[in-house]
């Protein structure tokens, strides 16, 4: 570890250069500790998109990744299937340079680089928040402000609550052999809290499927899609008597699944098998000394997986792999008041991560990864400057082979914002980040894959944006623009390198994005008992190949980043009843960055609706049942080529809670 | 609620699906003047095809299998090539074989190559009497008679066998082994085509591919190496002894028969250059190192000889995963025309 400590040692000095320690020391405005609860904003922000409980509840998504599809300036990459692989590009740029957080703890994979987002479920989640261009939170982990995009997710279990007893129970029944049960309970007095949760799903995935084999319907019925997945965790909370705040978590997770692969034309067999098991200890110190809000925290995760293929045609008889990934993670955040509209906010991070794989001679990487923060906000009446610099240094070590180079980066971040100004509350923003994304483990190390020579995949991103509320009597609508313009340079792809079947990571590509995001709600109350909300999203997003002016895809859109993407939301409620409509547009795709026919896959749009009542049982106890139908016109379509999704399904949810 | 009434009709009507492609009926007019190109596609992406170019006109029809057959090819076509009035497509992902008839390629029958669930995986075809053997990535050469169009029997050689050709009563198979990588395989199986046996095991060097026949009955094999340390070479067998004679210390990658000769072709994925020598069997030279200039492709995906105008068709797959081109040069490397084809090209089978 005397690399972690060398690495800490060095942000912490870069932090100091940058003038922490200000000797002036005011009292902050009101800042809420538990702060990483965002409450639904009353208009719309322009760095930050969040979705409450209330609508993650309306919505029933199968895991987190259909949330936050709803965002606007998202791209999804789904492979279908209950825990089958989500992953998310935000503004044209890739999905490994986003930052997940949970609890304010950052999920952290440096085997694959990016997160699955179909295996985080939303049964216990209060918010989930998608951030680009400025701090979103409080007390973060210097991480999160440095990447690309942040998406952060807040859960029941992780906070104080008033009430000394809570306990949420839910149970969905769904089409091809979905069982859910998860059970949630949290005793809180004066100055302590704890809470134990866990969560049993299983699915046989069994569903049919119809594609378009040149001038015949094929159908068919997906095979290998079973799974099984479990989480259970505990968390206590304590406060002392100097209000310093302490939290303990440990969670663990685990899947059993198989993986049916894309649909092979002429040849279903799938028996692919994956399956994996996670522990995670999370530790949170926070508290005020004078004017300084801090934050310490530290991060033990141990990542294990499991992936066979019996009927690969190797003389072993076929494929068992076992990867094992631990991270990690220590740091330190600090927000301060300097004067009544100056602020200092920064941090340092470090992240050791390792990576063992069962078969010899592999590569046995092993990766220190430090960051050091320091931002300025300068606050006027109407307008806010935020000022970021941020240096990342990475120390890589392999002990079965070549290694990468070590790097080091500083980046900048810059925004402009003006508030609330005129009778329609406009706002308006302007900023620009520069990023990078480290190769993955995989991309460095794995097998003929691997690329050790590998270098940063960096992103340049420019944003300038408004909003408006301009009614606000019994109707109330908000809407937003965002005209973004980025670029990615030295993109990480696979080649052919040794022959067609050989295919390693190279820094061959650029890509440019031009586009914008639109978003506009509309509350209205109806007479005295009938509310309706509605939200319109809708993204534009040309991201092209500029790689190479002679090749015949420059220009051309990049594979699976579709133009036109948005969704519409409606629900209309009566008291505790109500109906909710839901929309997912998607223009076409390309498989390929070739914009020919051959490679297109057909735009979609999908319309879930939804049945729901609650019911108030007793005192401080309610009961909800929700009836909902997804896919309704049973519509035949697939986000990535060939792997085919679900069509018309059914989903019966019951929640009881107490307090 | 007028609103919302608008909206939920505007969902109705968009969330419709499409509308179904009416099946065609397939034009049985006789092909000629043209040439079919196997495109094998990108793995898993099901995009394999054959584009009918039309010398004529020199448009390439990609969808020429699905004008035919109504549906698509598969997953990564390996091999085409042409026996008694039939052409056989080898497709490897999807573990098929389709049969067209040659004059007009309409479809006569499609061969399922699975082996109790499991995809046999079939790479290439030659044919020898009543006979096509293809060699199936579990280990197998699969026999199939050319009139039931029936897998006849499974003969059992090395690992991952690939390229296959028939000199002297014998068919030599090369195992490559290369789904061990990297403990590949090093030998050709030789089976007597009397018995529909292996008789034996030669070894030649890692990971043999293309196996190629000179006009003299000697069996040349491409042992491609590990890609690194150990080169790709061209070894030499003896088909009387079935002894390795020789190993020639130049760069291969493929071997095109063009009478006495052989285009070896060569791709090196280093530092992305193509390179096309010509090799004498009789003098067992090379006689020519550079034959075409390599600025001509971006990358040289094989390469086939036509006799019967002496042309070199080259194929160029361009970045892989965008559609590729077949390049046309005289025999002395001057170069003529190209053909915009599918993705990845890789062989052809040419129409007078």
């Amino acid at each position: 570890m005397n690399l972690s400590l060398l690495a800490f040692s060095f942000n912490l000095t870069f932090v100091c250069m940058l003038g922490y320690g200000q000797d002036t020391l005011k009292t902050l405005p009101e800042v809420e500790v538990s702060a990483f609860e965002i409450n639904r904003i009353k208009t719309l922000d322009l760095t930050s998109q969040t979705y409450s409980k209330e609508q993650i509840l309306l919505n029933q998504p199968e895991d987190i990744g259909a949330v936050i599809q709803k965002f606007s300036g998202t791209s999804m990459r789904n492979y279908g299937g209950l825990g089958g692989m989500k992953t998310v590009s935000v503004r044209g740029v890739g999905s490994q340079h986003s930052t997940f957080l949970i609890d304010g703890f950052s999920l952290v994979n440096t085997q694959t680089g990016q997160i699955n987002l179909g295996q985080i479920q939303t049964d216990n989640v209060e918010s989930i928040s998608l951030s680009v261009g400025g701090k979103n939170g409080f007390l973060l982990p210097a991480s999160s402000y440095i990447n690309g995009s942040v998406i952060s997710i807040n859960t029941f279990e992780n906070n104080f609550s008033i009430e000394t007893f809570k306990l949420k129970y839910s149970s969905r029944i769904g089409s091809f052999g979905e069982i859910d049960n998860y059970l949630s309970m949290k005793y809180s007095k004066s100055n302590l809290f704890i809470s134990v949760f866990g969560k049993y799903r299983q699915a046989k995935g069994n569903y049919d499927y119809t594609l378009q084999n040149g001038n015949i319907l094929y159908q068919g019925v997906r095979g290998n899609n079973d799974l099984v997945d479990w989480y259970s965790g505990a968390t206590a909370g304590f406060k002392l008597k100097n209000e310093a705040k302490i939290k303990i978590n440990y969670k663990t997770n685990g899947a059993n699944q198989g993986l049916p692969g894309s649909v092979v034309l002429y040849n279903t067999t799938a028996n692919q098998r994956l399956s994996t098991e996670s522990h995670s200890l999370n530790l949170d110190l926070s508290h005020q000394c004078k004017s300084i809000y801090y934050r310490l925290f530290g991060t033990l995760n141990h990542d294990w997986l499991h992936y066979t293929d019996p009927f690969f045609l190797n003389n072993s008889g076929g494929i068992s792999s076992v990867y094992t990934n631990n991270s990690y993670q220590m740091g330190l955040s600090f927000q301060q008041l300097i004067r009544n509209n100056v602020s200092l906010y920064g941090g340092i991070e470090s992240r050791y991560s390792d990576l063992k794989f069962s078969s010899i001679n592999s590569a046995l990487p092993k990766r220190i990864h430090s960051f050091g923060l320091i931002g300025l906000n300068l606050h006027r009446e109407k307008w806010k400057t935020e000022i970021q610099l941020s240096s990342q240094q990475i120390m890589e070590e392999n002990n079965m082979g070549e290694r990468a180079e070590n790097r080091f980066k500083i980046n900048p971040f810059l925004s402009f914002e003006k508030i609330e100004f005129g009778k329609w509350k406009w706002k308006f923003k302007a900023w620009y980040r520069n990023s990078f994304r480290m190769p993955s483990f995989n991309e460095l190390y794995y097998n003929n894959i691997g690329n050790v020579k590998l270098k940063p995949e960096e992103a340049h991103q420019f944003s300038i944006g408004f909003s408006t509320t301009p009614l606000n009597t019994e109707m109330k609508v908000n809407f937003l623009v965002n005209v973004f313009a980025n670029r990615i340079q030295n993109q990480i792809l696979a080649i052919p390198t040794k022959n067609l079947f050989v295919w390693s990571m190279q820094n061959i590509g650029f890509v440019n994005t031009f586009g914008y995001e639109s978003r506009l709600e509309i509350n209205k109350l109806i007479g005295k008992n009938w509310y309706s909300e509605a939200t319109f999203n809708y993204t534009y997003q040309y991201s092209v190949d500029v790689s190479d002016s002679k090749s015949p895809t420059y220009l051309n859109q990049v594979a699976y980043v579709p133009k036109h993407t948005g969704n519409i939301d409606f629900t209309l409620k009566r008291k505790d009843i109500g109906i909710h409509l839901s929309t997912t547009i998607s223009s076409l795709r390309y498989s390929l960055t070739e914009n020919i026919i051959a490679n297109q896959i057909n735009g979609f749009t999908l319309l879930d609706a939804s049945f729901f009542t609650k019911i108030k049982l007793a005192k401080k106890q309610s009961f909800r049942i929700q009836f909902s139908v997804k896919n309704i016109f049973n519509t035949s379509y697939s986000y990535m080529r060939y792997f085919v999704m679900p069509g018309r399904n059914y989903l019966i949810t019951l929640n009881y809670a107490i307090n | 609620m007028r609103l919302i009434k608008t909206v939920f009709l505007l969902l109705v009507l968009i969330g419709c699906k499409p509308k179904k492609v009416t099946p065609i009926v397939p034009d049985s007019t006789s092909l000629k003047n043209g040439m079919m190109v196997l495109c094998e596609g990108l793995f898993q992406q099901n995009n394999s095809a054959i584009s009918w170019v039309d010398f004529s006109t020199g448009i390439s029809d990609d969808l020429f299998f699905t004008n035919k057959t109504n549906r698509l090819l598969g997953d990564t076509g390996n091999d085409i090539q042409t026996y008694g009035g039939k052409i056989y497509v080898v497709v490897n992902v999807s573990s098929t074989i389709e049969v067209l008839e040659k004059s007009t390629g309409i479809p006569i029958q499609q061969i399922s190559m699975m082996n109790n669930g499991i995809s046999k995986q079939p790479r290439s075809i030659t044919f020898y009497g009543s006979n096509a053997f293809v060699t199936c990535f579990d280990g197998f050469v699969d026999v199939i008679d050319t009139v039931s169009l029936t897998v006849t029997k499974r003969i059992s050689v090395g690992a991952n066998p690939e390229g296959l050709s028939v000199s002297n009563d014998k068919l030599y198979v090369a195992n490559s082994g290369g789904l061990n990588s990297p403990n590949v395989d090093s030998t050709v199986s030789v089976i007597s085509l009397t018995t529909f046996q292996e008789i034996k095991k030669i070894t030649v060097g890692k990971n043999p591919g293309s196996v190629e026949v000179d006009s003299h009955g000697d069996v040349y094999v491409i042992s491609r190496g590990n890609y690194s340390t150990i080169p790709s070479r061209m070894v030499k067998i003896d088909s009387h002894t079935d002894l390795v004679s020789n190993t020639f210390a130049f760069d291969a990658g493929g071997i095109e028969k063009m009478g006495e000769d052989f285009l070896i072709s060569y791709y090196n994925y280093a530092t992305s250059t193509s390179n096309i020598a010509i090799f004498n069997t009789v003098s067992e030279l090379i006689t020519n190192s550079n034959l075409i200039d390599n600025t001509q492709f971006t990358t040289l995906f094989g390469v086939q000889f036509r006799a019967s105008n002496s042309k070199i068709y080259c194929f160029d797959a361009m970045g892989y995963s965008n559609t590729g081109y077949v390049r046309v040069f005289s025999s002395t490397g001057i170069y003529e025309t190209s053909y915009h084809v599918g993705l990845n090209p890789s062989k052809i089978i040419f129409y007078d």
